[in-house]
C-alpha cells in the first residue's frame, strides 16, 4: 500500500464529509487498486456517517473506526494514522477536498521515489463555504519565503521555519508513516503532552529533528480548503480568543521543539506576528464593531509570545497601547480639541495607479499590485476620526458579484511617499462586461473619486466562462441544478420527475411513490430526526404542524393514523427560498459597512419576491399533497402575529425548527400552550455552554448569526428550553432523544434539542 | 512586564489614596457608585458626564414605541415578557441616548456569546424576573435593535481569572443610535 488518506470527522460533518469523499473518489482508478486506502475515523457522530462509509465501502477500500465517545479533534487525527497502512498517510480534513488531478499528481511524486524525505506539504486554495470559488488568497506568512517554487529543506529547522505553520493544516501535508510511528513509539503520549492542538505538528517536527529526512514543499495548488467554518466557535467564541489559544499552543509547541532561543523560534515568531499582531489586525481589533476591554485584554495574551521581536515593538506595541476607550470617543463625539486627521477636498490630492487585467474568467482570483500616492500637501491618514480606506467595487450585469473590499492602508501616506498594496479579488460569477474599480473612500467624506476623478482607477473587464480545462472542477462541486433521486429509466414517473424538477427548491425529501424529491434534508437525516422526536401514538388524535415547509411531517403524521392533521405555516410559502436568497445578498451587498443588516422578515415582506396570495414556496407541498392524495389541511397564517383561535385546540402539536427563527420565544411558546390539548413537541437549534452543564440561558444571535442564516434569533440551552416552557404554562417537560454534548470548559457546542411539553 | 505592573499598582494606590485626577478615578473604580449622594435621575447610569442641558429625558419601564426622547433610561429590561422587542422599541422612542440598567450575570470563559440567563418564574409573582443579560447580550440587542454604538458605563466586572461561577453584577448601557 503506497498511500493511506487519513480522514479524521466528526459529528455534523456529514455533508462536508461526503464532499470530500467524492472529490477523492471522483480520482480513484483502477490503476489506483492496492496503492491508495481511505482511513476514517469517527468522533462518536450520529449524522448518517456511518451509513455514508457503508455505502462508500462497497465500492473502494476504506477503514473505518467509530469511537464510542467524542475523543476530541487532535486525538481523532492521531487515531486516524493508527488505522493506516500506507506507507505514506496523507492528512485530510473532513471539510476540506482534493482538487481535480491531485490524487495522480501525489500518487505520482510518490512513487517515483522520495527516499530523503519525510513529508511535503501542498499548496491550497482557499474555497468559500460552498467550495464553489476561490475566496480568500493564502497570508504570505503560511507560505515559504518562495511560495512559487518547489522546494526540498534539508535542514530540519528550516523546514519547520519555513512550513512549521502550513503543517498545521492537516489537508496540504503528507508524511512517511514509518517516521510517524517511529516518534509515537517513543512515548505515545508525548504529543498531546506538548499540544492539545497540534499533536501532529509535534510528530512532524520531532520526525524532522530526529534526523528522519527533508521536508518537501509542492507550490501546486492540490487541496481545496473550505474558509468560514474555522474552529472559532469551538475554542471560546470570537476571533481574538481562538487566536489567543493558537497561538500559545503554537508558541508552546515550537518552544518544545526547538528552544525559546533558536533562529527557527524567532523566524515562526515572524510569521505569527504577521497573521495576529500586524498593525492592521490590532487596528481591527480595535476599532472593529466588537473592541471591548476584554477584547484589548485577549489581544495582548495574543502577542504577548511576541515580545522577542523588534518589529512588535516598533509597529504593533504602538498600535496596542492606543486605548480603543479613546479611539471610540473620538470617533463618535467627533473630538475637534486637536488635529487627528483632515477630511481630504478637491482635486490633485490623491491618485490610485493599479494594473487592471482586461479580461478575466468566471470567479477566477485576480491579484491587483495598487501604488497609493498622495498630491500636494494632503497625507493619507490611517488614524480617526477621518481615515482613508482603499476600495475595490465590481459593478456590472448578474448578480454574483464580490462585496465592496475597503482595505485598511498599510500606513499613512506622505507626498513622496507612494504606497504600495497587493489586492485580491475574486471576478465576478456572471459573464458580461463588468467594471472593476480601485479608489480611495475616507469615514466622513466618501468616495474621492467623487471629487477627484485620479483618485481612483477603473476598466471594463470581459468576464467568460471557465476554459474547458477546468472542466473537471465541476465533479467535485454540487450541482446547483435539482436532482431527482430515481431510476434513470423510469418512465412510468417521468412525468412526475418532471414535476419535482421545475419546483426551485425542496427542503424535506419526501417519497411520493417511486420518486423522492431531493430536499436539503436528506431522506436519512429526516428518517433520523423523526425517530428522534419519540412521537406518541397518533392514531384517531388531532395534530397541528407548525412551520410545516413541504410537509414532510404532516404526511408522516397522516400516515402514522391521525384524524385530522393542519399544516401551518406562512413564511417560507409566501416567497420561494432561492428567490429570497438572492434578495438578501443584495441587501448585503449594499449594505454601508459597519451598519448591522435590517430584519430579515421585513426584507421578504418589503420585496417583490413577496407573494402571500400566490404562495410560490408552497408548490412543493402542493405538488407533494396532490400526489399523495392527503387530507392534510394546509393553513396560511402567521404563527407570530395572526390570531390561531379559530383553529382550536390539538391533540398534538409539533413545533420543530421554528422556536430560534422567532424573536419573541417565550410568546411563541405561550401561543404553541394555547393551540395544544395534550402534549406539545417541540425542537430547536440549541447550545451547550462548556464549564456550565446546567445553566439555563440562552444565545441572543442579533449580529452573529449562527450558519448566516439571518432569521437565526436564540439559541436556548436544554435547561433554558425548559424553563420557557414552563413559563409558557405546560405543566410538565421530558427531553427527548440525544442528550446535549457537553463541550469543555469555556468552549460552545451547538446542537439540536427536543422536548415533550405537556399542557 | 514586572515594570508595567508595578507602574498599574502604584497607579491604583494613587487613586485609592484620592492623589489621582478625577478622570482616572471615575474610569478605574468600578465599585458601585454612592445612590444616596447623586441625583435620582443619574445615579450611577453615566449621566452625571453628559450635559443634559435642553434634552428631555423619559424615565420609563418599557416604552411602548409612542413617545420619542432625546434620552430614554430603562430599566426593566430583566422584567420584559420579550427583551428583544423591549430594546427594538427602545430604539424606536430614543433620539440621542438610551441608558439600559440591568442586573447582569457574565459568565467566565463565554463572555462574547451574547449569552442571557433565563430566569425561573413564579407565578405568584407580579412583575417576576425573567432574564438577567450578559453585557454581550446586551450589546447584540443593543446592535440587532439599530443602535450603532453601545458602551458599558457599569460593568462588566473587569476581565481576569475569576475561576467558574457566574458572576452577577449590575450593569449599565450606553447605546446611541
Amino acid at each position: 500500500m503506497l498511500l493511506s488518506v487519513c480522514i479524521p470527522t466528526h459529528d455534523g460533518r456529514r455533508d462536508e464529509l461526503a464532499h470530500a469523499l467524492a472529490a477523492l473518489t471522483a480520482q480513484l482508478g483502477p490503476e489506483h487498486a492496492g496503492d491508495v486506502e481511505i482511513c476514517i475515523a469517527d468522533n462518536d457522530s450520529a449524522d448518517g456517517t456511518a451509513e455514508l462509509v457503508r455505502d462508500l465501502a462497497r465500492t473502494h477500500r476504506v477503514v473505518y473506526h467509530r469511537h464510542d465517545r467524542d475523543i476530541g479533534a487532535a486525538a481523532n487525527v492521531l487515531a486516524s494514522v493508527a488505522l493506516a497502512s500506507g506507507e505514506w498517510v496523507w492528512l485530510h480534513s473532513s471539510d476540506d477536498a482534493l482538487a481535480p488531478g491531485a490524487l495522480d499528481a501525489v500518487v505520482r511524486r510518490l512513487r517515483d521515489g522520495e527516499d530523503e524525505l519525510v513529508g511535503l506539504s501542498l499548496g491550497r486554495a482557499r474555497m468559500d463555504r460552498g467550495m464553489r470559488r476561490e475566496e480568500v488568497p493564502e497570508p504570505a506568512a503560511v507560505l515559504p519565503d518562495d511560495p512559487e517554487r518547489p522546494q526540498v529543506f534539508t535542514d530540519p529547522r528550516e523546514a519547520l521555519a519555513q512550513a512549521g505553520i502550513m503543517q498545521t493544516f492537516l489537508t496540504s501535508t503528507i508524511v512517511r508513516r514509518a517516521a510517524w510511528v517511529s516518534v509515537v513509539a517513543q512515548d505515545a503520549g508525548a504529543p498531546q503532552r506538548t499540544t492539545r492542538l497540534f499533536p501532529h505538528c509535534y510528530i512532524i517536527g520531532r520526525a524532522l529533528l530526529d534526523g528522519g529526512g527533508a521536508w518537501a514543499w509542492d507550490p501546486r495548488k492540490l487541496v481545496l480548503a473550505r474558509t468560514g467554518n474555522e474552529i472559532f466557535s469551538a475554542l471560546g467564541g470570537g476571533a481574538v480568543s481562538a487566536s489567543v489559544e493558537v497561538s500559545r499552543e503554537l508558541v508552546k509547541l515550537w518552544t518544545a521543539l526547538l528552544g525559546p532561543r533558536d533562529p527557527a523560534f524567532r523566524a515562526l515568531c515572524e510569521r505569527a506576528w504577521a497573521l495576529w499582531a500586524s498593525p492592521a489586525w490590532i487596528e481591527h481589533v480595535k476599532l472593529g464593531p466588537l473592541a471591548s476591554t476584554a477584547a484589548d485584554l485577549r489581544l495582548l495574551g495574543l502577542v504577548r509570545p511576541l515580545w522577542r521581536l523588534p518589529r512588535f515593538w516598533k509597529e504593533s506595541v504602538p498600535r496596542l497601547l492606543l486605548p480603543h476607550l479613546v479611539t471610540h470617543g473620538a470617533r463618535s463625539t467627533r473630538l475637534r480639541a486637536f488635529r487627528m486627521g483632515q477630511r481630504l477636498a478637491g482635486r490633485g490630492l490623491a491618485r490610485v495607479t493599479t494594473e487592471l487585467p482586461d479580461g478575466a474568467e468566471v470567479g477566477a482570483y485576480l491579484r491587483l499590485r495598487c501604488t497609493v500616492e498622495a498630491l500636494g500637501a494632503a497625507r493619507l491618514r490611517t488614524a480617526l476620526p477621518h481615515p482613508v480606506y482603499l476600495t475595490v467595487d465590481w459593478d456590472g450585469p448578474g448578480e454574483g458579484r464580490p462585496e465592496p473590499q475597503r482595505l485598511v492602508l498599510g500606513r499613512t501616506v506622505r507626498p513622496g511617499h507612494p504606497l504600495v498594496m497587493d489586492v485580491s479579488t475574486s471576478a465576478p460569477w456572471s459573464t458580461g462586461e463588468h467594471v472593476l474599480s480601485v479608489g480611495l473612500w475616507q469615514q466622513g467624506l466618501g468616495r474621492l473619486d467623487a471629487v477627484d476623478p485620479a483618485s481612483a482607477t477603473r476598466r471594463t473587464v470581459r468576464v467568460v466562462e471557465q476554459a474547458v480545462e477546468e472542466a473537471p472542477r465541476a465533479e467535485v462541486t454540487p450541482s446547483p441544478e435539482p436532482v431527482v433521486v430515481a431510476e434513470p429509466h423510469d418512465d412510468e414517473h417521468a412525468e412526475l420527475r418532471a414535476a419535482v424538477a421545475r419546483i426551485p427548491s425542496w427542503w424535506h425529501s419526501i417519497d411520493l411513490g417511486g420518486v423522492v424529491t431531493p430536499g436539503t434534508k436528506t431522506p436519512e437525516i429526516l428518517a433520523e430526526e423523526l425517530a428522534a422526536l419519540h412521537l406518541p401514538d397518533l392514531r384517531g388524535r388531532t395534530v397541528l404542524d407548525i412551520g410545516a415547509w413541504d410537509g414532510f411531517y404532516s404526511f408522516a403524521a397522516e400516515r402514522a393514523g391521525a384524524a385530522r392533521v393542519v399544516a401551518l405555516d406562512h413564511l417560507v410559502w409566501s416567497a420561494e427560498l432561492h428567490a429570497f436568497r438572492r434578495v438578501w445578498s443584495r441587501v448585503l451587498a449594499e449594505l454601508p459597512p459597519g451598519r448591522v443588516p435590517p430584519d430579515a422578515l421585513d426584507v421578504m415582506e418589503a420585496s417583490d419576491i413577496w407573494d402571500p396570495v400566490g404562495l410560490p414556496g408552497r408548490a412543493g407541498f402542493d405538488l407533494a399533497h396532490r400526489t399523495l392524495g392527503s387530507t392534510v389541511e394546509p393553513v396560511v397564517r402567521d404563527f407570530a402575529r395572526d390570531d390561531l383561535a379559530p383553529l382550536g385546540r390539538f391533540d398534538v402539536v409539533l413545533f420543530l425548527g421554528v422556536l430560534y427563527h422567532l424573536r419573541d420565544p417565550l410568546g411563541a411558546l405561550r401561543r404553541v400552550h394555547a393551540l395544544c390539548g395534550d402534549v406539545a413537541i417541540i425542537e430547536t437549534e440549541a447550545i451547550a455552554i462548556g464549564g456550565y452543564p446546567h445553566a439555563a440561558v440562552a444565545q441572543f444571535m442579533g449580529t452573529r448569526k449562527r450558519n448566516y442564516d439571518p432569521t437565526n434569533w436564540w439559541a436556548p440551552t436544554a435547561a433554558a428550553l425548559e424553563r420557557w416552557c414552563l413559563a409558557a404554562g405546560f405543566s410538565r417537560v421530558e427531553h427527548v432523544g440525544r442528550r446535549p454534548p457537553e463541550p469543555r470548559a469555556g468552549t460552545m457546542s451547538p446542537c439540536r434539542v427536543t422536548v415533550h411539553a405537556w399542557r | 512586564m514586572a515594570l508595567i505592573r508595578g507602574r498599574l499598582r502604584s497607579a491604583a494606590g494613587r487613586v485609592r489614596r484620592g492623589l489621582a485626577p478625577t478622570r482616572a478615578r471615575t474610569r478605574l473604580d468600578r465599585r458601585p457608585p454612592d445612590r444616596g449622594a447623586r441625583p435620582t435621575v443619574s445615579a450611577g447610569l453615566g449621566l452625571e458626564r453628559l450635559d443634559l442641558a435642553g434634552l428631555t429625558v423619559l424615565d420609563a419601564g418599557p416604552p411602548d414605541g409612542t413617545a420619542t426622547a432625546d434620552v430614554v433610561v430603562l430599566r426593566d429590561l430583566h422584567r420584559a415578557e420579550d427583551p428583544a422587542t423591549a430594546v427594538f422599541r427602545l430604539r424606536a422612542s430614543t433620539r440621542v441616548l438610551a441608558v439600559i440598567e440591568t442586573p447582569a450575570t457574565e459568565w467566565p470563559g463565554h463572555e462574547e456569546r451574547g449569552l442571557i440567563e433565563v430566569l425561573p418564574v413564579d407565578p405568584a409573582v407580579a412583575a417576576p424576573e425573567r432574564w438577567s443579560p450578559s453585557a454581550d447580550g446586551v450589546r447584540e440587542l443593543c446592535l440587532a435593535a439599530g443602535f450603532t454604538d453601545v458602551r458599558f458605563v457599569t460593568g462588566p466586572p473587569a476581565y481576569r481569572p475569576r475561576g467558574w461561577r457566574p458572576v452577577h453584577y449590575r450593569l449599565v448601557v450606553h447605546a446611541r443610535p
